[in-house]
């Protein structure tokens, strides 16, 4: 707490506590008699008179200037604030209180009862509920149990001051909140500049001015009032991102389960599926059309996020489910033109996709394919001269630009003991560090004949491309299927 | 990625582009370039000699630009269009669609 009180400012406290109770009571009784109608309050207002006129000799004839040397600063403010004190007390009295726009639960923490009780009465009188503490401990028992909008304290208090009990409440973030209006007779003024450094919000001069009274109590509560709506909306906005949040990774969580499981038997299949965000634009899948027609396929819708999710799953279930109208799923071309109509991008928020589809013939062990904007599968063939790689063209138009496109199917041969690739542009358009771009014919065909009998290629290629663009985070999403047919 | 516009005595806009067509790409120049194919009302040629990369976006970008100028019963088509480019355009079938030509008088041919 400031300094010791000295003998001099102990003797001013004590003489004007008196004065100040007989003022708020005098002002308390007026307000009471206007309320009844009573206007003659010639008696009050000499009492009123009176005792201002004491405190001013007590400021005057007992100020520390007056007994000893004072620093220049200190005298300057206090007279400033006397000025400022002598301005308000000279204002029309107004005797009729209006209950104040923003009320809350006040505290009130002063050693003299008579202070709380005439505070409390003029502010319960304004419309606040009162809370009543007579020292800076007490205080912050009460404020552990009891809800509170605005405290106000008095600076000089027996056992724990207000400056320890502001300090106490300025540390505890259950507590930091509360705007403190620290109470002061006006030659304390030093030790209110300390109050404010360390988090009072405002103060109040003793005697209390009615006027200034109501008008700083209404600016924190009005003030508190604008933080505790904002808190209110960060947290709204919190628990709204963190619900969307949750929401994502539950989609996240489907666009997974959808992908088929590994296979072992009659085709050995691995793949990796790796989003760039959350939620990818990649799926695939795989299944049997009949019992010897065995369906593979891939889509990336353009983009990623949750739109360019709905739509591949949405894309992909369909294929799943062979719901296309008057489609023979066993024809790719017919697959693709359907896909087409159904997905046009002007129905689909201006998104389209691309796709490979194939389907594996175990009697007559080829494959017939068809491709919507989609890249080539790879056929890993053994050859003479070691591993060749076929890339299985049939370019058409990607899936949903322009209506009624038609798709041409391809008959590829597969040759025991080839492995088919199928993937996304995400496992090759890899930008390296010095802004070019991996190149399909001269990096990754060359990468794929050479390390494609790796059984777990499919996470190789996605370690070798993080390597290539220096860093985890790809731009695009990555999938990659590989199938092994049997010797 | 930037464009300039050109005419050209043919009656024709001729557009140079120059940059990387992926999504921040696309996104730049989106506006402008289907403001001119629907202004003009007239052929569009797209000069590709110096776009060096055309990812999705891009190629949805096309395939608006294509749209906006059909409905003038109009064509765009591509110039020059660089190897990796090329192949991208072969790949999603939009080489099918919009017409792409190797000189500049085999592009004025084309774009009617």
């Amino acid at each position: 707490m400031p300094e010791e009180k000295s003998p001099l400012a102990r003797l001013r406290h004590d003489l004007r506590t008196p004065i100040n109770h007989i003022m708020g009571y005098s002002e308390l009784l007026a307000e009471d008699l206007a309320d009844r109608g009573v206007t003659d309050l010639d008696d009050l207002n000499r009492i009123t008179a009176a005792a201002r006129s004491l405190l001013d000799l007590i400021s005057e004839r007992l100020s520390d200037e007056a007994f000893s040397g004072i620093t220049l600063q200190e005298s300057i403010a206090a007279k400033d604030y006397t000025k400022v004190a002598g301005s308000l007390a000279t204002e029309p009295e107004e005797f009729t209180e209006q209950p104040s726009p923003f009320t809350g639960r006040i505290l009130i923490v002063d050693d003299q009862p008579e202070n709380r009780n005439v505070l409390a009465r003029r502010l319960e009188r304004q419309g606040h509920q009162t809370l009543q503490a007579e020292n800076g401990r007490h205080a912050l028992e009460l404020l552990a149990s009891e809800p509170c909008d605005l405290i106000l304290l008095d600076v000089m208090m027996p056992e724990m001051d207000g400056f320890t009990a502001l300090g106490r409440i300025k540390d505890d973030p259950a507590l930091r909140h509360i705007p403190v209006i620290m109470i002061s007779a006006l030659d304390e003024i030093e030790n209110v500049v300390r109050c404010i450094e360390r988090g009072a919000e405002d103060f109040l001069p003793k005697p209390f001015n009615p006027t200034l009274l109501r008008a700083r109590i209404g600016a924190s509560l009005e003030k508190k009032a604008f933080r505790d709506q904002e808190h209110a909306y960060l947290r709204r906005i919190e628990e709204t991102q963190k619900r969307l949040e949750e929401e994502l990774q539950e989609a996240a969580k489907y666009v997974v389960s959808i992908l088929p499981e590994p296979m072992d038997t009659p085709f050995r299949i691995r793949w990796t599926y790796h989003p760039s965000t959350e939620l990818g634009g990649d799926s695939f899948g795989y299944h049997w059309i009949d019992d010897t027609h065995f369906a593979v396929y891939l889509l990336d819708v353009c983009g990623h996020g949750v739109g360019a999710a709905l739509l591949s799953v949405a894309a992909i279930n369909v294929i799943r489910s062979g719901s296309l109208p008057d489609t023979d799923f066993l024809d790719p071309g017919q697959v693709l033109a359907g896909l087409n109509n159904t997905f046009q991008m002007e129905r689909h928020n201006n998104m389209y996709f691309t796709i490979w589809y194939g389907v594996y013939d175990t009697e007559s062990r080829t494959i017939r394919h068809a491709s919507g904007g989609h890249p080539p599968a790879l056929l890993l063939k053994p050859g003479d001269a070691g591993d060749q790689i076929e890339p299985l063209h049939a370019p058409g138009m990607l899936i949903g630009g322009m209506p009624d496109m038609t798709y041409q199917s391809a008959t590829t041969a597969v040759p025991p003991g080839s492995r088919l690739f199928v993937y996304c542009d995400g496992a090759y358009e890899i930008r390296r560090p010095d802004d070019s771009m991996l190149d399909f014919d001269r990096d990754f065909l060359p990468y794929l004949r050479e390390n494609g009998r790796n059984p777990a290629l499919p996470d190789q290629v996605l370690a070798w491309i993080r390597d290539v663009h220096r860093g985890e985070d790809l731009d695009d999403d990555y999938s990659f299927i590989a199938v092994d047919f049997p010797p | 990625m930037k464009f300039t516009t050109v005419e050209v005595p043919e009656n024709v806009t001729f557009l140079a582009l120059e940059g990387s067509l992926n999504i921040a790409g696309a996104k730049e120049i989106r506006a402008e370039l289907l403001e001119v194919i629907q202004s003009r009302a007239r052929p569009v040629i797209l000069d590709f000699s110096q776009v060096d990369f055309l990812a999705s976006f891009g190629m949805r970008l096309l395939i608006e630009a294509h749209k906006a100028a059909s409905l003038d019963n109009h064509s765009i088509v591509i110039l020059n269009p660089q190897p990796p480019v090329a192949r991208v355009l072969d790949s999603a079938g939009l080489s099918n669609v919009i017409a792409t030509a190797a000189t500049r008088e085999e592009a004025i041919r084309l774009a009617r």
